[in-house]
């Protein structure tokens, strides 16, 4: 027969150190040192007015991190950005499938959200307060905005994108429009369905703190207006830098889920980014 | 190697086509454009019967397949397996395509079964049979690989497997070895002799290659552009094996004989 097969173990230890000290992780190390160490000099050269260095938004932080404001703030635009994804990504889903599975639906949505997808969403907040007021709702509606267009988007192309020939081998044997639904199109769609959400957990973050911004008073991006306000750039860093971490957290609680699932069968999901 | 060979009796339904004919329309701009892929077509494959269909690229080939496989509907005439008219896919045919049509997230043991799960057939179940397959196909070390991690022949295989897990009444191939190299085609008309030598099913082999055809058909249709030109028995001896043919003289004289068709129907007036 061809080619032998010899299966090895691999110990624990060798495992945690491809993982722990791979080249790309020594990489992407020093590059962030250096980004720092430039910021810091450029930060003391210029004052903190123009750009705090990272020492003091550090100070910054400290002070912060242990008040009861700061985690109120945190919790409600977190609150927020969860609940919307998750309507996000529901609807987006099951709209992308829709559009992808049935053609009228496609023709009927189709320009909605090709219209949808350029529209500036930022312009719709004031809209939105207009029609929600400042509660969490419109907070939440602009999270939607901001990312369901993209899952959309993806899961609808993933699902078109089906292979045609895969579906003519499947469909040879017999199999009902459901059973090559379930069996073909979902799992050849999902690795764009997931790409559409990672994309949308980032956007969801993005929707959140630009509705805050112009809402002026609430949640994180609220803060970061008052601190700017303030002149504050050490806080404003410090809010900025927050915002980051939800959304690479955020993306990354994805990317896991994504990786859990689908770990074995695509090339892509083999190799640690 | 020795697995539990076919229990429940398979090539008991023959294929007959009857003026078959298929016409595709297209339209381009302004233009209608009318393929005409299939003609008054004709021909039996009795049961248990191994048919190879030869001829030139584009005269129809993979037309008849598609339509003894229920995936397309003919636009004239009828094609049967036994008594009925085949309308859609059904269960006593399975097809084997020049692309194996590998399922990338299934593991080799999984899209052999797959088939089987579509039937509706029991977890239990399922697996043993489909493991009993894999391994008619020389592949047990190979059950729990993705489709990626095994060479073409070896998928080619998986393909193979995975057709005849559903015990058909008729199996259908189309060019099934053309994407393989010399030395792994030789492997799998190998394979393909004796396992049909175990099954018995009935067979209908589309090909490009005379020898191939030569080597494992009781008969050879030969066609030209959208009609079966000529029909040539193989009347050598079986088992065979690719030693025998080489030294049988008849061989040689069927080689030619199939050459001299096949370059009639490229469409060299005749
Ligand atoms: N879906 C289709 N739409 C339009 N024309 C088609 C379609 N499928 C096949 N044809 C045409 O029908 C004819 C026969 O096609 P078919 O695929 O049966 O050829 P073939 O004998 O299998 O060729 P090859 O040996 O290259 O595989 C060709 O001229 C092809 O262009
Ligand atoms: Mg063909």
């Amino acid at each position: 027969m061809s080619a032998s097969v010899r299966r090895e173990q691999i110990g624990r230890r060798e495992l945690l150190r491809r993982r722990l000290l791979s080249r790309q992780r020594l990489i992407q190390l020093i590059v962030l040192l250096v980004v720092l160490a430039v910021w810091e000099a450029v930060g003391r050269h210029q004052g903190d007015f123009f750009l705090a260095p990272p020492s003091s938004v550090i100070s910054t932080a400290v002070d912060e991190v242990p008040t009861a404001a700061f985690w109120s703030l945190l919790g409600s635009t977190a609150t927020g950005i969860l609940l919307g994804f998750v309507i996000a990504a529901v609807l987006g889903v099951l709209l992308g499938v829709l559009m992808g599975t049935s053609r009228t639906a496609a023709t009927i949505l189709n320009p909605i959200v090709s219209a949808g997808y350029v529209i500036p969403e930022a312009a719709m907040v004031p809209l939105l307060i207009v029609w929600f007021g400042l509660g969490m709702t419109p907070r939440v509606v602009a999270v939607v905005l901001f990312a369901i267009f993209e899952i959309i988007v993806t899961t609808y192309t993933g699902v078109r994108n089906a292979d045609g020939s895969l579906s003519d081998v499947v469909r040879s044997f017999g199999a009902s429009r459901r059973q090559l639904f379930v069996k073909v199109t979902v799992p050849g769609a999902l690795p764009f369905i997931f790409a559409g959400l990672r994309i949308g957990a980032a956007r969801a973050v993005k929707g959140m703190v630009v509705a805050e911004l112009l809402f002026a008073a609430t949640g994180i991006g609220g803060a970061i207006q008052l601190s700017a306000n303030g002149f504050r750039t050490d806080q404003v860093m410090f809010y900025v830098i927050i915002v980051t971490i939800i959304g690479i957290s955020f993306s990354g609680v994805v990317q896991l889920v994504e990786r859990l699932w689908m770990r074995s069968w695509h090339e892509s999901y083999r190799q640690t980014d | 190697m020795s697995p539990t060979l076919e229990r429940r009796q398979t090539g008991s339904l023959d294929l007959s086509a009857h003026d078959l004919s298929m016409c595709f329309e297209r339209t381009v701009g302004r233009e209608r454009v009318l393929t005409q892929a299939l003609q008054d077509v004709s021909f039996r494959v009795r049961a248990q019967e191994f048919v190879s269909v030869i001829g030139p690229s584009g005269c129809g080939k993979s037309t008849i397949v598609r339509i003894a496989a229920g995936l397309q509907r003919p636009t004239g005439g009828a094609l049967r397996i036994g008594p009925n008219e085949v309308t859609g896919p059904g269960r006593e045919t399975a097809t084997v395509f020049q692309s194996p049509g590998l399922l990338p997230w299934r593991t080799v043991l999984d899209n052999v079964a797959l088939p089987l799960e579509v039937a509706g057939i029991g977890k239990r179940d399922r697996a043993a049979r489909a493991a009993e397959y894999v391994e008619l196909v020389g592949l047990s070390g190979f059950s729990g690989h993705y489709p990626r991690e095994l060479s073409g022949g070896m998928q080619q295989r998986v393909g193979l497997a995975r057709a005849l897990a559903v015990r058909p009444q008729v199996l259908l191939m189309d060019e099934p070895f053309g994407n393989l190299d010399a030395i792994s085609r030789q492997r799998m008309q190998d394979e393909l002799l004796r396992i049909w030598e175990h099954m018995k099913t009935t067979v209908v082999f589309i090909t490009h290659a005379i020898d191939e055809a030569i080597l494992l058909s009781d008969r050879v249709l030969v066609m030209g552009r959208g009609v079966v030109r000529a029909e040539v028995d193989i009347e050598l001896p079986r088992p065979r094996s690719r030693r025998m043919l080489l030294s049988d003289e008849r061989t040689l004289e069927l080689m030619s004989r199939l050459e001299d068709l096949l370059g009639d129907a490229d469409g060299t007036p005749a």
